[in-house]
């Protein structure tokens, strides 16, 4: 397990990160006192609102000048804090595994980094992270926890993402809302080459039910400028069949297409408070992560 | 269609490598997996039949290109009259030898010309050369001297008008081989544009030498070549001196091969028609046709006779004459007998009949005596009176008849003082009939004078002389005595008519006609020794009118015949201050006067007027320098040259252009091949770049960035 953490944990990373906290974006729902602060009333000492007393509440929370200027019992109610989850949906897909001519990782590794940097800051600040891989047809699913051993499960989890295969993430997603509690925080990491629409219907309905939704979406260089000449050979990493054509012909249709793709997905996250993250892979991990975790602008 | 290699056909096999090449190259194709595909999948189904298309339209273009490239290097050519032969290739020096007589206005014959001569300019290549020749009297070259300023040469073309002028084709063509030698082009040749009419071309080809260039010969002449013109014009003043009525005579030429009926003549004066007739004009022949017209005043006049609509060449359908209607006349008096006693003076009836009050209008006579006559310029008179005179110095007597021969009129009045042997010898050929002598039929003062003299009897009535006496009161004339009279020997009657007889039939009053001249002997004497008709009232009107008869009258004769483009030389000696204008029209031309003379040559036909100094009222008229200008009909002959007429000046080297002209021509194919490989290839090279480069070059051009589609503005996240 020390190999994986020292495989995805890059400590030039980590120190570039320093000790930035990965922050809700609304409300947690956890079930320990930790640093993200809960829908429900509790024992911190942060001021929420009065009530008036009424019998079952402590008598020492009735706050005694109020009473005296009122000559009415009210009771101090103060914020609650607690710990979030954090799931991460994975996209282990065939399409993900492409690495162009400029790029130094894959999507899928620049997506591992992306997701273990990522869970290891969520771990160390005591909240808990779960995962689903939402490449093969029945997702594998890891179970939330803040344990300290449960990153090294993660870990494998990332490590066991194939890059083969079709993508399934409309199931993942289904699966994640089945299992993960109310407000939790979803983080998706995939190229969202076949986020069609049921797919991003389906963010549309996470956000409803008070997921906080995020969306890394790693894209390659080459899948941007089409940068090959002459006639090609192009062969599908999903199984969608090959095309011979002179990628002269297609370039400008082919990002025109690609472009409006992107535009839907964005437009998408937009009108449902999602928060999209759209990178190409030569960026750097840090400078991603950075750009999460300073927080929206 | 024949070809020089045709050996390079088979390189058209090379047409299939382009196939070859891309049914390689599909095979070949570099396979790359790409996660998008299904974008690319979508992108091939709206371009994949453009793609296709242009695919398949370039391997075409490049199958075509080497087939046409292999085709071209075969040198393909076909033959042709109308191409060039290799030698026509070359640079070539043209000089275009333009016929500008004025028989170049028939029709639409200039028209024609025109259009052949911007044909020979646009026809010629950036590097030849050309110049412009006219072929008319005037021998000009518009453009003397070879140019490739072509643009030049065309608004020269454009500026150029016929003239009126015969035309000189082989002197003009000397010239253009003059402008021709000093090219260094390989190729010279000299096109003559001309209607190749007879009329101003050399009657025969004596003298003439071969040209060493070759004449190409455009004949811009069709079949309308009648023509009709105004050969002559003659005019005379009728009558005596004092009748106002001209007679023209105009001398209608048809230079044609067909017979021309009704054509219509108008006789013209100061721009109005004043008589208009038709005639007939046999081919080939001239017919006259004569006007008579009243003239008033003494001012010169413009006349001009004109045929209208008779053919299509209108220069020589007008002519043009001047005339000036009778003044003052001049009369030189020679008094044989003078004498101090005034009314025994010889001329002492005849000056007070001539101008009874010495009035500005009367007959201005000069008397002198017999010795005077000699040394005086007779040109000054109109009439000269010989009133018994003994003789005359034979210089004098010369003088005498050159004056008569000319126009003049004499009257000679005899005397006892005639020496008839004198007379006889020196007036031989101006005497009506030679003088025997004197016959006394009484003295002066003898009493039986009345049964011995005799009378004025019969006249010639029909006479201008004697038209007066047959009006009423007229009959006075035979009242006159006569005493002594000359009697005459006889004469061949052809020689001379009488006038007027005496009672006892011996003549009177002769006419002798010398030359444009006449001469009137009068038998007895002019005073009152020989008769007393001086004394009666009918020697007033006969000697008047004997003088008015006499008196030189205004005729063509003596008019210059001044033809377009030759000088005009006018005496102003004594006439200008300082300088001569002559005008006509819009046209004036101030001359500086030379010698007491000017010269000057006009440009066009009319009548041109002179003036001194001035044309306005500063200046004076000089009415009696006026002068006519007409074409020289010599060009109006529109019959057609011989095919060979040209020969003896263009020489052998015009056959072999002549041959070449109409012998097939190689036209090369080749060029038009290869240039259509060269745009293939420039539509290969536009075809078959890849669109990335010609779309970075476009941004490049434009200076568009690239679109960034990796991060977008738009997200609020990145």
């Amino acid at each position: 397990m020390t190999e994986l953490r020292a495989k995805y944990l890059d400590p030039a990373v980590l120190s570039a990160l320093g000790s930035m906290k990965v922050k809700v974006h609304a409300l947690a729902d956890g079930i320990i006192a930790g640093m993200h602060r809960s829908p429900h009333r509790g024992g911190s000492v942060e001021f929420a609102e009065y009530i008036e007393y009424s019998p079952g509440h402590e008598i020492r929370h009735i706050d005694w000048k109020v009473y005296g200027k009122s000559d009415k019992y009210y009771v101090k109610q103060f914020q609650d804090e607690t710990n979030a989850q954090y799931f991460f949906v994975l996209d282990g897909s065939g399409s993900m595994d492409f690495r162009g001519e400029d790029a130094p990782f894959t999507k899928l590794d620049h997506a591992r980094y992306v997701a273990a940097t990522l869970g290891h800051l969520i771990m160390k600040q005591g909240d808990a992270i779960g995962a689903i891989d939402a490449g093969p047809t029945t997702p594998r699913y890891l179970p939330a926890a803040s344990k300290s051993s449960h990153l090294d499960d993660f870990f494998t989890v990332l490590e066991r993402l194939n890059g083969h295969g079709d993508a399934h993430l409309l199931k993942a997603l289904q699966t994640i809302a089945e299992r993960a509690r109310s407000r939790s925080r979803i983080i998706i990491l995939s190229d969202m080459l076949d986020a069609d629409n049921a797919i991003l219907t389906y963010l549309k309905v996470l956000r409803r039910r008070r997921y906080d939704v995020v969306l890394f979406h790693p894209v390659d260089p080459a899948e941007l400028s089409l940068p090959y000449e002459g006639l090609t050979q192009f062969v599908g990493l999903e199984g969608e069949g090959d095309l011979l054509a002179d990628p002269d012909d297609l370039r400008q249709s082919y990002q025109d297409a690609l472009h409006a793709h992107f535009a839907s997905v964005q437009r998408t996250c937009e009108e449902s408070d999602i928060q999209y993250f759209r990178y190409v892979t030569t960026e750097p991990i840090e400078s991603v992560l950075m750009r999460f975790l300073r927080g929206p602008r | 269609m024949s070809f020089l290699e045709p050996a390079f056909l088979i390189g058209m096999l090379a047409a299939l490598g382009p196939l070859i090449v891309h049914l390689i190259n599909r095979k070949k194709a570099v396979r790359q997996d790409f996660p998008a595909l299904k974008f690319l999948l979508q992108s091939n189904k709206r371009v994949a039949r453009g793609a296709k298309i242009r695919q398949l339209l370039l391997l075409a273009l490049r199958m075509l290109v080497v087939g046409l490239l292999a085709f071209a290097l075969s040198k393909p050519f076909v033959s042709s009259e109308s191409g060039f032969s290799a030698e026509e290739r070359l640079p070539t020096a043209t000089v275009l030898v333009v016929d500008t007589s004025f028989s170049m206005g028939n029709a639409d014959w200039w028209k024609a010309a025109m259009k052949a001569a911007e044909t020979e300019v646009d026809h010629l290549r950036p590097w030849d050369e050309v110049a412009i020749v006219l072929a008319d009297e005037a021998l000009i070259a518009p453009v003397n001297r070879l140019t490739t300023d072509h643009a030049k040469v065309a608004d020269v073309l454009d500026d150029l008008q016929p003239g009126y002028g015969l035309s000189e084709l082989p002197k003009a063509l000397r010239m253009a081989e003059d402008i021709l030698s000093p090219s260094l082009l390989p190729n010279k040749r000299i096109v003559l544009i001309s209607d190749f009419s007879r009329g101003g071309f050399p009657k025969s080809a004596a003298g003439a030498t071969a040209l060493n260039v070759p004449v190409t010969q455009i004949n811009v002449g069709d079949e309308t070549r009648d023509s009709l013109a105004i050969s002559n014009i003659a005019y005379e003043q009728e009558g005596t001196r004092r009748e106002p009525v001209f007679r023209v005579d105009a001398t209608i030429t048809n230079y044609g091969a067909v017979d021309k009926k009704a054509v219509e003549v108008r006789l013209l004066v100061d721009g109005s028609v004043v008589a208009a007739s038709k005639i007939d004009v046999p081919a080939g022949k001239s017919t006259s046709q004569t006007f008579r017209h009243r003239v008033e005043g003494v001012q010169a006049r413009a006349g001009s006779v004109e045929l209208v609509g008779a053919d299509s060449l209108a220069a020589d359908d007008i002519r043009w004459f001047t005339f000036k209607g009778g003044d003052r006349i001049r009369a030189l008096l020679v008094n044989g007998e003078p004498s101090s006693v005034v009314y025994r003076d010889e001329l002492f009836f005849l000056e007070r009949a001539l101008n009874p009050k010495k009035a500005a209008e009367g007959v201005a006579t000069t008397t002198i005596t017999r010795e005077g006559l000699e040394g005086r310029d007779l040109k000054e008179f109109d009439v000269v009176i010989l009133a018994n005179v003994t003789s005359v110095t034979p210089n004098a007597a010369a003088a005498l008849k050159t004056f008569v021969e000319g126009g003049g009129g004499l009257l000679l009045a005899m005397g006892d003082q005639v020496d008839i042997p004198a007379w006889n010898t020196q007036f031989a050929d101006l005497l009506p009939k030679p003088l025997r002598g004197m016959k006394q039929l009484a003295e002066v003062g003898d009493p039986d004078a009345p049964v011995k003299i005799t009378r004025y009897g019969t006249t010639r009535r029909e006479h201008p002389i004697f038209e007066v006496f047959e009006a009423p009161g007229g009959s006075t004339l035979q009242s006159g005595q006569v005493y002594s009279y000359m009697l005459l020997e006889p004469s061949p009657p052809e020689q001379s008519q009488t006038l007027l007889s005496f009672k006892d039939s011996a003549p009177a009053l002769l006419e002798r006609k010398v030359g444009r001249g006449r001469v009137l002997l009068y038998t007895t004497t002019l005073d009152i020794d020989w008769s007393d008709l001086a004394t009666r009232t009918a020697y007033l009107p006969l000697v008047r009118r004997v003088v008015q008869y006499l008196a030189r009258r205004a005729t063509s004769e003596e008019d210059p015949d001044y033809v377009v483009g030759k000088p005009v030389s006018l005496d102003v000696e004594g006439l200008i201050a300082e300088r001569a204008i002559v005008v006509s029209g819009d046209i004036r031309t101030v001359l500086e006067p030379e010698n007491g003379k000017v010269t000057f040559t006009p440009s066009k036909p009319g009548v041109w007027q002179v003036w001194a100094d001035a044309t306005d009222a500063t200046g004076t008229r000089l009415d009696t320098l006026d002068f006519a200008v007409n074409v020289n009909v010599a060009e109006s002959d529109l019959t057609a040259l011989p095919v060979d007429a040209l020969s003896p000046w263009l020489g052998t080297a015009s056959d072999g252009a002549s041959s070449a002209a109409t012998s097939e021509k190689r036209v090369n194919l080749w060029p038009f091949f290869l240039f259509m490989v060269t745009i293939g290839l420039l539509i290969e090279s536009v075809l078959g770049t890849r669109r990335s480069v010609l779309v970075r070059l476009w941004r490049i051009i434009t200076r568009r960035e690239v679109a960034d589609l990796s991060t977008d503005e738009s997200n609020p996240a990145s």
